[in-house]
């Protein structure tokens, strides 16, 4: 498998080649082919976004910047002080010299094609750090890029300091179309791609700043607010209950024959920072259908990725499935773990445990099949979504902030030749066995037993 | 004495007379023959090089689990591409120079020393020695219903570097936060085995000069930035009138602080007065930001494996 990390302290992209069963932690286990570093620049330059556009990469990165990478593949070149430890060396009967066997596989070379800078303004979020109930200074960064449901060669996105940016792409060339600006603090914004339309809607909300919903105008000129979340009622100690939505995946549509068609119809799962689970039914009003404890300690949620099959997903992330109450995520808290709940709030399986030290900053679930894990602790993970088991962990020298996987090939690893044969023939089977042979071999077990039984 | 040539004596005084007319002779055999090798040793140096290469003790120090952390300088790491081992120092570098601000000459350290809400007398005890041992250090009786980021901002504006939060339960200090302002990160330490000064056999007076600082087996990526919080907090340009020296040694994860004045007596033999305290820190949490994401955390299952060391 191919996967893209973005490290924060030097603001590189690495390029992690390797096989499944990988695990740099064990000196014996499978060694990645191939970590390479690209794009290093500085720890104020961190990549925050990553998006795969066609044969391009886009990249934002956090001083403002968006850049756009061609990329090419080129054959892995072996020097020969590069040693991987899962080269194979073969010697042949005849006590030949050995040969090395390297395995073949190619490495992504990027050229930077246009850059768009200028998209953050940390001063919009000044007013918010001192609210905040973060204790250290917020920097503006970019918390979404999509590309548009109806136009893949615009993307929207979205910085903390509620900047929304139209970029286009056209001819290898980035062009800034639009800039909007909605309320501060932003912790997502997660764009609406279930159904087809010609206007795009998405969603966002932040640290005191409740979930809305904005529509954009097909030309890009207007941004309007169609419906905004109302908080909970006040607990049994008539206190407030403490805003702060981390993360938001939509789900298709209600279709049932109850629609009022004048009010709005969009379904959407949402994780607070107060460890809460809302699910929210524009139809039903503005404060959520449900709203369940996860954690009891009210450890704050960071990340929410819906589980579904491969079909069941969009490019953005959403579900397709209109059902509420039959639904599964993958969700991260601020210390170190991974966990999958179901609709009602019980906790299904926890990924990592006991392997996961920090934070994970990161998860994201690809092709209903893997789970993508980077965070503070410096490694890099992939795991089995079904069954939670740990695909692969590389060590990545800095801390990880978003992970991309360009495929899940396996690299073939050459096999010496004769071994092969080898091992068919010490496989013996017998494969024109008859009945008369079968109950030969039964006669001749059940004349052991008696045997033994006479003895005694 | 079991085996084959047991002697069955009933009398226990001679039996005892027996056995330690053996050990005796066991002892004697011992002595000659490192007074032989010894002597051996003298006239032949090299032999006795040869025998501290070959029998060299397997302590779970040296048998510790691999890690690829400390793997910098050890090119079989297998991680592909050459550029990888020269890019891991740079990586260091970059990473921990965000976080402190070792340009000391600038901004030399400024520490913001407090303890917990409600603290009793062993912390603030504990405060005098640290206001001591710290340079530019200074103490603020912490009040209760002040916010810790509300602290954080009233530091920020007096430009300290630093944040020390002293943490008593039950009557004796138990833990040591260290915060680096503005950004972090946040470390907490367990602290065990304080002996105090006066309980330390002749111990020295200490001087106000600036310590030397001795960093001793900070290994993994986790355990440098250990020792890079100590390097941030301590000027890097020590009084060497002074000839004190504050050591932070790390062992099995346990980071054991003394200090120490050196005297050269002649051009072999050099003189160590210890000036004291004593005490043992343990890493428990590391977390980025001011007590924010958790970036590393102690948890008691890592203790289940005992060749395994994080620092």
């Amino acid at each position: 498998m191919r996967l893209l990390v973005s490290c924060t302290h030097n603001g590189s992209l690495k390029e992690i080649v390797c096989n499944q069963d990988t695990d740099t932690s064990v000196q014996t286990a499978r060694q990645p082919f191939s970590v390479k570093a690209h794009m290093v620049e500085d720890a104020n330059a961190k990549i925050s976004q990553l998006l795969s556009v066609g044969g391009s990469l886009v990249v934002a990165r956090d001083n403002g910047s968006v850049e756009l990478y061609d990329c090419t593949r080129v054959p892995h070149t072996v020097d020969s002080d590069d040693v991987t430890t899962d080269n194979i060396t073969a010697t042949t009967d005849k006590e030949e010299a050995p040969v090395v066997l390297k395995p073949m596989f190619d490495i992504t070379e990027f050229e930077l094609l246009s850059t768009v800078s200028d998209l953050l303004n940390d001063t919009r979020l000044e007013n918010a750090s001192k609210k905040s109930s973060m204790r250290t200074k917020i920097y503006d960064t970019f918390v979404s890029m999509h590309q548009l449901p109806n136009n893949k060669n615009v993307l929207l996105l979205a910085s903390k300091s509620g900047l929304v940016h139209i970029i286009s792409i056209k001819k290898n060339t980035l062009k800034l179309i639009k800039t909007h600006e909605i309320i501060a603090p932003l912790d997502f914004a997660q764009i609406y791609d279930n159904t087809n339309s010609k206007s795009v809607v998405f969603a966002y909300g932040g640290e005191e700043n409740l979930v809305k919903l904005v529509k954009l105008s097909a030309n890009f000129k207007e941004l309007t607010k169609i419906w905004e979340a109302k908080n909970v009622a006040n607990d049994r100690l008539d206190m407030r209950i403490p805003v702060w939505p981390t993360a938001l995946k939509f789900l298709n549509p209600q279709d049932s024959n109850k629609i009022e068609s004048d009010k709005l119809n969009y379904q959407f799962v949402v994780v607070t920072h107060w460890s809460h689970l809302a699910v929210y039914q524009t139809q039903h009003g503005r404060k959520p259908l449900e709203y369940i404890d996860l954690l009891l300690k009210r450890d704050p949620l960071a990340c929410l990725e819906m589980v579904g099959n491969e079909k069941l997903m969009t490019a953005a992330g959403n579900l397709k499935s209109s059902d509420v109450n039959d639904f599964s995520f993958v969700t991260t808290d601020l210390k170190k773990n991974v966990m999958r709940f179901n609709n009602k709030g019980r906790l299904i399986t926890k990924f990592g445990k006991d392997d996961i030290v920090g934070s994970a900053f990161f998860v994201k679930t690809v092709k209903g099949k893997y789970l993508l894990q980077g965070g503070l602790d410096r490694y890099v993970r992939v795991f089995d979504l079904e069954s939670a088991r740990r695909i692969a962990k590389v060590y990545v020298t800095g801390k990880c902030n978003n992970v991309l996987m360009l495929d899940d090939d396996e690299v073939e690893i050459p096999q010496p030749p004769g071994k092969g044969k080898r091992a068919q023939k010490k496989r013996h089977q017998p494969e024109n066995e008859t009945e008369q042979d079968v109950e030969e071999l039964w006669g001749h077990l059940e004349e052991n037993g008696s045997r033994k039984k006479t003895k005694k | 004495m079991s085996g084959k040539n047991e002697i069955n004596i009933s009398n226990k005084m001679k039996r005892q007379e027996l056995f330690a007319d053996i050990k005796d002779q066991k002892n004697k055999e011992r002595h000659t023959m490192r007074r032989q090798r010894a002597k051996e040793e003298r006239e032949n140096p090299e032999l006795k090089e040869k025998r501290l290469k070959e029998n060299v003790t397997r302590t779970i120090d040296n048998m510790r689990v691999y890690d690829e952390t400390i793997a910098s300088n050890n090119t079989s790491g297998g991680n592909a591409d050459g550029d990888v081992d020269g890019e891991a120092d740079v990586d260091d570098q970059n990473d921990l120079m965000k976080y402190f601000n070792t340009s000391h000459r600038d901004h030399p350290p400024k520490i913001f020393l407090t303890t917990n809400v409600n603290a009793k007398k062993a912390a603030y005890e504990f405060a005098n020695v640290l206001i001591e041992i710290l340079p530019n250090v200074q103490f603020v009786k912490r009040k209760f219903g002040i916010k810790l980021k509300e602290i954080a901002d009233m530091c920020n504006k007096r430009n300290f570097t630093d944040m020390v939060i002293i943490n008593e339960d039950k009557k004796k200090v138990t833990g040591l936060t260290f915060m680096h302002l503005p950004e972090g990160p946040t470390f907490y330490f367990k602290i065990s085995s304080y002996v105090e000064v006066l309980k330390i056999a002749g111990h020295g007076r200490p001087t106000s000069h600036i310590p030397e600082l001795v960093l001793n087996n900070f290994q993994t990526k986790l355990g440098k930035t250990v020792g890079q919080l100590f390097q941030s907090i301590f000027p890097q340009n020590p009084d060497f009138e002074g000839r004190q020296v504050i050591t932070l040694h790390n062992q099995r994860d346990y980071i054991f602080f003394r200090r120490h004045r050196y005297v050269f007596r002649d051009e072999e033999k050099v003189g160590l007065q210890e000036l004291g305290p004593q005490f043992t820190m343990k890493l428990k949490r590391l977390q980025r930001g001011l007590r924010e994401e958790t970036e590393w955390e102690h948890t008691p299952d890592m203790d289940k494996e005992k060749k395994k060391f994080y620092l």
